[in-house]
């Protein structure tokens, strides 16, 4: 993105600076007030916080000099303390007003900044301006001025940037965390004195060497809170820019803030600042529909753009979701072929999310003409750009009618998480948390009745579900020894829940997340290494490369992928339908398989358990009753071994209140399966499984497709 | 391939910090070297090449330890402990790199530098930049960016890589 020169920066001298520095804060809490009178929140504390920003100024600005910002500030005064007497309504013109005098006063700033005086274009006149205001202050009309009100926006927009250079090599540090600073490094050097002067076998040596330690770690701590800024600094900024966007585009757009206390380190705090302002420039561009298409679709007049951040899988994630059109498609790979960026044969039969990575290629734009706002074809291109460069990744999520999401992810280098320690074949780990959602100790006498083997899957029973489970140990090809049993770490990698087998765990700690040399970003499996507290460094696992390299996230993925619709520019095709399927063996020669979601447990049962209920087995389990289907006839073959039989206890779609128990000679894998159009002679379906043809059992089916998970509850029973 | 550019860079006489690994003595230019450790037990990461000798904190970073022995060829776990933090000068990347043994500085001059010998083997040749004259053991030059983590994963990574796997 295109940055105005900063020429001469070391012109301005240190007063300036920080008279630069003072007023940017002062416009910040101006627009902060503003955005609350807006919001209807409480008129007097607003009003006198904006008195206050634009006093201050005026008082500082006096003794260097400025004479445009201190007529300003003084016209600007004049109007806010008639308005904070009461002698004035608060109407929204009067804000508007006011808005553009902190656009004003800012650009001025920015001049200074950039050339060292306030402008001397014959555009940078602002007596209309102060006419106005004064004419406002004495009750009279206060009609903004006509003369450029988007100049400033304009400048903002393109930029994306309100003069804020000065800012951006500065970390405000709170005085009492600086004097905390200075407390602990004066106990620094007391305690070295000390240490200087004692023996070294004096018998305050043990009691110096604790009080190093916990000088050493507060120190840390310490210097760790100064860099580390909340986002919600940054997100303030935002809701002004939102308002003067959708006012521009003639739509009403509410921006709420969420997660505004996630910690970020301060560098990669000033790199996101222009994403983010991208994405929700779009959000209200694109986006949100104008209120009388809203309202006949049931939705408020109002859009809503939600922006927040939150720690997700060792990375911070930034969101702006908004609750507009979301994407169209068909439009876009219209516009893309039009614009000859895209072949009309590759076109054909691209997935969503093949044409969501259009939006990424560098000129593009649906815009039919170039707006102010956007449709310069300077896009999301520039957004990946700029969010790759600290190392992090953008997506796009969209519903049609219901919304689009752009979800920044970046690394949290710097960043302080909670984590759990754990131990694997000597080594140590940290586990963000994340990630984690629980852990389950396995002792070595209830391995069997908890963790099975499927095919070469292990899984573990959780309460109601199996979750797959990878082996860390064997994993990362570790030494592991565990004669007493091991720990389950369960968590959740894009969407998908597994549990990590690890050695041993330790009590959690706060970690300082420390960058891994690039030379071992391609392992994929660590995000970062931590120095623990007793100076051992600890490689943070990454959940989601676990997932890719314990192949739990390939299922997935290629689930996800299947379950997507085509665009319907082609020809219908007919929906590809995939998803896990437990298979297994129930009679001779033939494979038969049921889709994993329906599947609750596997149990073993022995003859004995089986009882007789008008005629048809029954099963009496944990407190209820399941009926037996024996498709396969091995309960009558093998009906006076005392071998045991495994019985799938499963749940036909649609049917929430009883489970099935089908009885099956082996289960032998765990594997995507595709349903074929053709059926048995019996009329069951049939499935494909890798190279393998099943027979689906009916009732677990719905016709024209598998049945999905989330589905699974509210389906009707075929 | 080597090398005017080192011609140019060291005209006249400078200063190398030497260093023992195997057999061989090496130099290396005493300012690219941030730091001689004498008492470095990297941290093993799993699945990593062979040359990557594990991790270390160094002054609050976490560093890549690169073995010299693994790079020659020797047998990576009679690793010293040992190491000269460098820093590559190019890409500001820091890094640690695990030797036999620790030995001096000493000044060397240009006109008693050779090129490498021309049956040295393929793996060595990737790393030695030439050979000092001196009155004992010759020494050989050794640059950071030959040895540096990210330029190694790329041209060594992928066999070493696989290596380590299997």
């Amino acid at each position: 993105m295109p940055r105005p020169p900063a020429t001469d920066r070391e012109g301005v001298d240190d007063l300036t600076r920080e008279f630069l520095l003072e007023s940017n804060d002062g416009l910040d809490s101006m627009e902060r007030g503003l955005n609350g009178l807006q919001g209807g929140a409480d008129n007097a504390a607003c009003i006198s916080e904006i008195f206050r920003a634009v006093h201050t100024m005026k008082g500082n600005v006096g003794f260097l000099g400025f004479a445009r910002l201190e007529q300003l500030a003084h016209a600007g005064e004049a109007l806010l303390a008639r308005l904070r007497d009461g002698a004035l309504p608060v109407s929204s013109e009067l804000i508007d007003l006011m808005m553009q005098l902190a656009d004003r006063l800012r650009r001025i700033l920015q001049l200074i900044e950039e050339r060292g005086h306030e402008g001397r274009r014959d555009i940078d006149d602002d007596n209309p301006l102060i006419a106005v205001l004064k004419r406002a202050a004495s009750g009279g009309a206060a009609a903004a001025v006509a003369d450029d009100p988007a100049d400033g926006l304009r400048e903002a927009l393109i930029s994306g940037d309100k003069g804020r250079h000065a800012v951006e090599s500065i970390v405000r540090v709170d005085v009492e965390t600086l004097n905390r600073l200075m407390n602990l490094v004066g106990e620094l050097v007391q305690t070295r004195n000390q240490f200087l002067q004692s023996e070294i076998c004096a018998e305050t040596f043990a009691q110096l060497g604790r009080r190093l330690d916990s000088v050493t770690a507060n120190l840390r701590e310490s210097v760790m809170q100064a860099r580390m800024q909340p986002v919600g600094q940054l997100f303030q900024r935002f809701p002004r820019l939102a308002r003067d966007v959708a006012a521009s585009c003639g739509k009403r757009v509410k921006l709420e803030l969420a997660g505004g206390e996630t910690g970020l380190d301060k560098s990669l705090l000033e790199a996101l600042k222009d994403p983010i302002a991208h994405a929700v420039r779009n959000a209200i561009d694109h986006g949100i529909e104008l209120p009388q298409v809203r309202f006949p679709m049931g939705k408020p007049a109002e859009g809503r753009i939600e922006l927040c951040a939150f720690h997700e899988g060792g990375q911070i994630v930034v969101e702006v979701k908004d609750d507009g059109a979301g994407i169209d498609c068909v439009k876009v790979v219209r516009c893309a072929v039009e614009r000859g960026l895209l072949p009309v044969e590759r076109a054909l039969g691209m997935s969503d999310a093949e044409v969501m990575e259009l939006l990424f290629e560098p000129g593009f734009s649906t815009s039919d003409e170039v707006t102010m706002i956007s449709g310069r074809g300077v896009g999301m291109d520039v957004v990946r750009a700029n969010v790759e460069r600290i190392g992090g990744s953008v997506e796009l999520l969209s519903v049609r009618g219901e919304g689009t999401t752009v979800r920044m992810r970046v690394p949290l280098t710097m960043a302080i998480l909670p984590a759990l320690i754990a131990h694997c074949g000597g080594q140590t780990f940290a586990v963000p948390h994340s990630a984690l959602q629980e852990m389950v100790l396995v002792r070595k006498r209830d391995e069997e009745r908890l963790v099975q083997a499927i095919g070469n899957t292990k899984v573990m029973r959780l309460r109601d579900r199996l979750i797959p489970l990878i082996d860390l140990g064997e994993l990362l090809a570790l030494d592991s020894n565990r004669p007493q049993g091991y720990y389950v770490a369960v968590l959740e990698a894009k969407g998908r829940q597994f549990g990590l087998i690890v050695d041993d765990v330790t009590e959690p700690q706060e970690i300082v997340v420390k960058p891994l040399s690039s030379a071992l970003q391609s392992l994929n499996m660590f995000c970062g290494a931590t120095i623990l507290g007793d100076g051992q460094i600890a490689l943070i696992l990454d959940a989601s490369g676990l997932a890719r390299n314990g192949r739990i996230g390939e299922v997935a993925e290629a689930t996800v992928q299947n379950h997507q619709h085509r665009i319907a520019i082609v020809p219908p095709v007919p929906p590809k339908t995939g998803e896990p399927m437990l298979v297994f063996a129930d009679r001779a020669m033939q494979l038969a398989a049921v889709p994993l979601v329906c599947v609750e447990r596997i149990e073993r049962i022995t003859s004995m358990q089986v009882e007789q209920l008008g005629g048809a087995p029954v099963l009496q389990y944990r407190g209820g009753l399941v009926s037996l289907e024996d498709a396969g006839g091995l309960m009558r073959e093998a009906k006076h071994t005392r071998e045991p039989w495994l019985v799938l206890i499963c749940r036909r779609p649609g049917d929430t209140r009883k489970s099935v128990g089908l009885v099956v000679r082996d289960v032998l894998d765990v594997a995507d399966g595709e349903l074929l159009a053709g059926s048995t002679s019996l009329g069951e379906p049939v499935a494909r499984i890798g190279k393998n043809i099943a027979v689906m059992y009916t009732g677990f089916v719905v016709p024209g497709g598998v049945v999905a998970a989330q589905d699974f509850l509210f389906q009707e029973a075929a | 391939m080597m090398s005017m550019h080192a011609m140019e860079q060291h005209q006249h006489a400078h200063s190398l910090c030497t260093v023992r690994t195997g057999n061989d003595v090496f130099g290396i230019q005493s300012s690219a070297v941030r730091e001689a450790l004498h008492q470095c037990k990297p941290r093993r990461v799993p699945l990593a090449p062979a040359f990557v000798a594990g991790v270390l904190s160094y002054r609050g970073e976490i560093l890549l330890a690169i073995s010299l022995r693994a790079l020659l060829g020797l047998d990576p776990r009679s690793d010293g402990s040992s190491a000269v933090v460098l820093e590559d000068s190019e890409s500001g990347e820091s890094f640690a790199l695990l030797l036999d043994e620790l030995l001096d500085v000493v000044e060397v001059d240009d006109t008693a530098w050779e090129p490498n010998p021309a049956m040295l083997d393929e793996r060595r040749s990737a790393v030695y930049r030439g050979i000092y004259r001196t009155p004992g053991a010759p020494l050989v030059l050794l640059e950071p960016r030959d040895v540096q983590p990210t330029w190694l994963m790329r041209h060594q990574g992928t066999a070493l890589l696989s290596g380590a796997r299997a």
